[in-house]
Order: structure tokens, then C-alpha cells, then sequence
């Protein structure tokens, strides 16, 4: 217990430094805009301000990303609710009911109890991490090369069969990811891969260059060719957001806990994050209902369990990065990276060799949580207007962000044009609905689950044996196995299914 | 419209001609080694087979199903390109200020509700907000006004 009592201090200490601070606002700010405009999404955010964190110092940079990425959760629910606009999988569940609610006049509501069950989700969340942490970190000093081989190939397992879409494109786009990931010279021979002579890729592909092509430059595409619509002119003032009756806020308590519940589980599991977990929240909740009818009708419970679930998971799913230096989807893969720039490597050793950054960016979760509510209850107005602002006029700024973002980096007017080049294959992915996760989630994991699956070899001369004669990675190999093998014939069935559909 | 989506079986093929190449360049290139003592060419051999694996059950699935094949905005992709790619060619010769403000006309293009008025003063408005991000915050190491040739 003194070992927590002094990490939560010292952490504590580190968060409430100014400079930390500032950029925690920040992270959630920038996150909260990016979650309410449509058309943009977490992933370009983060992808475009990795080029600022070179500037900063290793804390509040990666305060600042997390930040980003929590904060969309919320920005996302109010597109959600007020325009029915979901901008990624976790805030389609929100539309379920927030929309329905938002045109009974319940938008006031509904928004609040947005803002409720994020909060008491992302605290939630910060308990499990507190608590689970450090032990999982434990195990993971036990981790030798085979381990650590075959926990990451679980995740990239995990995240390209749960991803949705075909299980083969998935695999697909991982491998590509590992072979990208090869790019650069070998560590263990100094001998530069698939460089070609040209200089600039010695050092491998940049992966802020990658991530702005395949995400950024892709959504701006896609949002700019897409018409602009009306938003519902509505006003928000403070008090009509605040509930009328005690009842209002007593009867979302046990769909919150429960839906933390779900999301911290299903947040620390490699591959699942928010997402799932709110679908899987939000149907639960409609099975443990009495009258299971008024959800899709703007039940308050069909809002408060999908966001709190998808709050707890958006920090649990840290665990897994923290404490064994192993991103369960891209967003923390984009957090890890940005970690190994700073010359921070995560894994076991992360808390005793960096206990600042650690428990900074724990008591960041909360300090940041607490910005949340600020900005979304009292500056609501602020995002309902910033909603009406068209896509047209915001695509052209972002643009010139991701070019001069890449430039910042590298001082190389040449990474630009790669940027565009990345794009069009981005583009060309989408046209082909190959899913650019994945391979980003392989390309940060490519040289590390080299480096184990070489080391492992080693160490074993050779025998490929040694990944299942050790207990703990051939679970996580079986783990694997049976994913593969459920997910398979689960698409079989959903294929014998649509061919009925189309011979009936 | 369900038709064959070619656009899949393209990837597919793309996708075979990267795993193919990665695996034939590794092999003739880098050193293979052996399970206990890889050599830099090992797991790129392998990985390019695998991805040329996938790459032909895509365009086998592709070929066995139809699909409504994604609609390519053609309009916003070449002025988004266009955009990235004339930002660079610019930067050098006219500052950062002017190329922002030219290559924001250009982007504009990509989308067809702009009014020749909305266009300029966007232009306008994205160079002051970038002059104040990357000139007067960051700092960036970019001449802001066109360099004069000499």
C-alpha cells in the first residue's frame, strides 16, 4: 500500500506541474474539438499532433496524446446526440439512444448523463489501472522473448479478426504492416532493408508520415467530397442541462457500474477497446431491462452504460501498453511510439524506471477527467457552435497542418510529398475496404516481435518448440489459435446466411 | 449496383506483388540464416510469402462474391493530392505565407460548395491561423516571405 500511497504523490506532484497541466487541458480540449467535428477522427488528431510532442518534454507529451484520445470520447457523444452523427464505433452506440432522446426535447439530458457516466467511467477505469498495474507489471518481468512474441501476436491477432471486415484482409493488413516495419536498417546486422539506396528510409518509414497518409489525408478526401448538412438549431444554456429530479441521476447508477464494469475488462484485452465494449454494454442493459422496448426510444440507460463503458476501456487500455510495452489497438500504438521517440521504452521496468511518467499520466487521467466536465457541461454552447461550423471550411487548415506537422519533424520538404504518396495508397485501401489499423498496429510491432522471435530462437538454438513448452506463451498462443478458429466460422455462418439471403 | 468490386481484386494483386517482391528481393539480397541464428533476410521471406498468401485468397473471395464497389471522388482526391504535392514544390520559392495561401485555393477545389468569395477568404483565414501556429508559435524554419533568387 505505501508503494501506491507514494506513486499516486509522486504522480500527483508531477501532473499538477504547470507545463503538465497545460498540456493535459490541451489533450482534452483538442480531443473534445475533435470528437465534435465530423469527418475527422482520433486517429488523425493524434497522427497530426505527434510532430508537436518532439518540442515538449516526455510527461506532458504523452499527457497531452492520452488526453486527445479521451477527450474525443466525450466530443463524439455530443455529435452523437445532437445530430446523430456517430464518428466511430463507440458513439454509434450513443446514437442509439441519445438521438432518440434529443428529439423528445431530452437533450439537456441526455448530455449530462453523457458527461456522468464518462466521468464515473474514466475513475472507474483509473481504479483498475491502479490496482492492476503493478501486478500485471510483476508478471511481466517474469515475460522472456517467447512471451513477449506471443502476447504481441495475440494482439495483432486480436485487432485485425475484431476489427470487423474480413478476417483475411485484417491478417493481410498486419503482415504488410510487419514487412513496412522491416524497412530500415537491422539492429543485429547493421545491414538496411529494403532502403534501396535511399537515405531517408536508413532509419525506416516515419511514422508520423504513415499514420497523417493513411488517416489524415484519407478523412479529408472523404470529408470534403461529402455535402455539408443542417444542424438542429437548439439552445443550451446551463440549468437546462443539470437534472430536474434526484431520480433523473439514482436511475443511471447501475447501468454506469456495470458498464465501467464491462469496459475496464474489456479495455485491458488486446484488440478490444472501446468499441466493443459498448456494444457489448449497451446490450446488456437491454437485457437486464424491464421494459427492454423503450431502448432504441431514448432510454437514459442505453446512454449512460455504452459511455461509461467506452470511458473505462479508452484508460484501461493502458494496462496492457504501460505495463508490458504491448498497444492492444492503433491509438495506443501511436502513444507508444511516441513514448519510443521520447527514449522511453514501456514494458515492466516502465514504472520503476520512469515512476514520474507513470503515475503522472495516471493522476493526469483524473485532473483531466475533471477539465472533461468543465468543458462539457458549463462550455457546452462553445462545441454546439463549433458544430455548425462546415467540414469545407476546416479540411483546408488541416491539410496544411498535416504538411507542415510532417515537416516539423524531419526538415525535409521531401517528407511532404511521401505524405501524399501515402495518402493515395490510403486511398486506395479504402477503395478496396482494407482497413489501415492493423498495419499501423503491425508496423509499430513489427521490429519488436522480430527482436523476440529472433532472440527466442536463440536462446532456444533453433527450436521453434520452445513457444509452446512454456506455459504462459503457449496460452496466449492457444488464445490465438481459438481466435482464428471462432472468428473463422463465425464468418462462414455470416456468409451461409447472406448466400440464403440472396438465393431467396 | 452489385457487380465483381474490382477494386478489392486490385488490392489483392497489389497485395501479391509486394509479398512476391519482399520475398525474392530478401532472398537474393539479404542473408538468410538459419532458425537459431536469423539472418536479416529471414523474416522478410517469409512475411512476403505470407502477405502474397493473403493477397491471393483476397482476390479469390473477391472473385467469388459481388459487392457495391466504393464510389472514388475523383474531384476531391486529385485536389487534395495535387494540393501535397504542390505545397512542397512551393514552400522553397515562396515562402511559407503565399504557398499556404495558393495551396488553400487549390484545396478548395476538392469540395463543389465554395463560392469564388468563401474561397479566398478561407484562403485568407487558414494563412493568418497558420502564420500564428507555425511563424509566430513554433517557429518553424521556413522562410515566411518569397525567397528572393540569388
Amino acid at each position: 500500500m505505501d508503494a501506491l500511497q507514494s506513486g499516486l504523490w509522486l504522480g500527483l506532484q508531477t501532473a499538477i506541474e504547470p507545463v503538465t497541466l497545460l498540456y493535459c487541458f490541451i489533450g482534452v480540449f483538442l480531443g473534445t474539438l475533435i470528437g465534435v467535428i465530423p469527418g475527422i477522427g482520433v486517429l488523425a488528431a493524434i497522427s497530426l499532433l505527434l510532430p508537436v510532442t518532439y518540442h515538449l518534454p516526455t510527461v506532458p507529451a504523452i499527457v497531452m496524446l492520452a488526453g486527445v484520445f479521451y477527450g474525443s470520447q466525450y466530443g463524439n457523444s455530443i455529435t452523437s446526440i445532437l445530430l446523430n452523427l456517430p464518428g466511430t464505433p463507440s458513439s454509434a452506440v450513443t446514437c442509439l439512444d441519445g438521438s432518440p432522446m434529443a428529439k423528445n426535447g431530452q437533450a439537456g439530458l441526455a448530455l449530462f448523463t453523457n458527461v456522468s457516466a464518462s466521468f464515473m467511467g474514466s475513475v472507474f477505469g483509473i481504479l483498475v489501472l491502479v490496482l492492476f498495474a503493478p501486478a500485471i507489471a510483476a508478471l511481466g518481468l517474469e515475460f522472456g522473448p517467447p512471451e513477449y512474441f506471443a502476447v504481441m501476436l495475440l494482439g495483432l491477432v486480436a485487432a485485425s479478426t475484431m476489427g470487423g471486415g474480413s478476417i483475411i484482409k485484417g491478417l493481410a493488413m498486419v503482415t504488410l504492416g510487419l514487412l513496412l516495419g522491416t524497412v530500415g536498417i537491422d539492429i543485429n546486422s547493421g545491414i538496411s532493408r529494403f532502403s534501396f539506396g535511399v537515405p531517408q528510409l536508413f532509419d525506416g518509414i516515419n511514422i508520423v508520415a504513415l499514420a497523417m497518409g493513411v488517416f489524415g489525408v484519407t478523412e479529408v478526401i472523404n470529408g470534403a467530397a461529402s455535402k455539408s448538412r443542417g444542424v438542429p438549431y437548439s439552445q443550451f444554456r446551463l440549468h437546462s442541462l443539470l437534472p430536474k429530479t434526484a431520480k433523473e441521476v439514482t436511475v443511471t447508477g447501475m447501468p454506469i457500474l456495470r458498464g465501467s464494469c464491462i469496459g475496464s475488462f474489456f479495455g485491458t484485452l488486446p484488440g478490444t477497446g472501446a468499441g466493443i465494449s459498448s456494444f457489448i454494454a449497451y446490450a446488456m442493459e437491454k437485457r437486464m431491462a424491464k421494459e427492454p422496448e423503450r431502448f432504441g426510444k431514448g432510454a437514459v440507460e442505453g446512454v449512460a452504460a455504452p459511455e461509461s463503458a467506452n470511458n473505462a476501456a479508452a484508460i484501461t487500455a493502458f494496462v496492457p501498453t504501460l505495463t508490458l510495452g504491448i498497444p492492444g489497438d492503433v491509438v495506443m500504438a501511436l502513444v507508444l511510439g511516441a513514448m519510443i521517440l521520447h527514449g522511453v521504452q514501456p514494458g515492466p521496468m516502465l514504472m520503476s524506471d520512469h515512476p514520474d511518467l507513470f503515475w503522472g499520466l495516471i493522476v493526469s487521467f483524473g485532473l483531466g477527467s475533471l477539465m472533461l466536465i468543465i468543458l462539457n457541461l458549463p462550455l457546452i454552447k462553445v462545441w454546439v457552435t463549433i458544430l455548425r461550423i462546415p467540414f469545407r471550411y476546416l479540411y483546408p487548415a488541416i491539410l496544411i497542418f498535416i504538411a507542415l506537422g510532417v515537416y516539423s519533424v524531419s526538415a525535409s520538404l521531401f517528407d511532404i510529398a511521401i505524405v501524399a504518396g501515402v495518402g493515395v495508397l490510403g486511398y486506395g485501401m479504402l477503395l478496396a475496404r482494407f482497413n489501415p489499423a492493423p498495419l499501423l498496429l503491425g508496423f509499430v510491432l513489427g521490429p519488436l516481435l522480430e527482436e523476440n522471435f529472433r532472440r527466442s530462437l536463440m536462446l532456444s538454438h533453433g527450436d521453434l518448440s520452445t513457444f509452446i513448452s512454456r506455459p504462459i506463451s503457449s496460452a496466449f498462443l492457444a488464445a490465438c489459435a481459438a481466435l482464428l478458429v471462432w472468428s473463422a466460422s463465425s464468418w462462414l455462418r455470416r456468409r451461409r446466411r447472406h448466400a440464403k439471403q440472396a438465393t431467396a | 449496383m452489385h457487380v465483381r468490386d474490382y477494386y478489392e481484386i486490385a488490392g489483392g494483386v497489389a497485395l501479391m506483388a509486394v509479398g512476391a517482391f519482399a520475398a525474392l528481393y530478401s532472398l537474393a539480397n539479404y542473408d538468410q540464416g538459419s532458425l537459431a541464428r536469423m539472418g536479416p533476410g529471414y523474416l522478410p521471406f517469409y512475411l512476403g510469402l505470407l502477405l502474397a498468401g493473403f493477397g491471393f485468397l483476397i482476390v479469390l473471395f473477391a472473385w467469388l462474391k459481388t459487392a457495391k464497389p466504393e464510389k472514388i471522388q475523383w474531384r476531391s482526391f486529385l485536389a487534395v493530392t495535387a494540393s501535397l504535392v504542390a505545397f512542397p514544390l512551393l514552400l522553397g520559392k515562396l515562402g511559407l505565407l503565399l504557398s499556404t495561401f495558393l495551396v488553400v485555393l487549390l484545396a478548395t477545389l476538392a469540395s463543389s460548395e465554395f463560392t469564388l468569395k468563401s474561397r479566398l477568404l478561407t484562403a485568407l483565414g487558414v494563412t493568418v491561423v497558420t502564420w500564428l501556429v507555425f511563424v509566430v508559435g513554433l517557429r518553424i524554419s521556413l522562410p515566411t516571405w518569397p525567397v528572393v533568387a540569388g
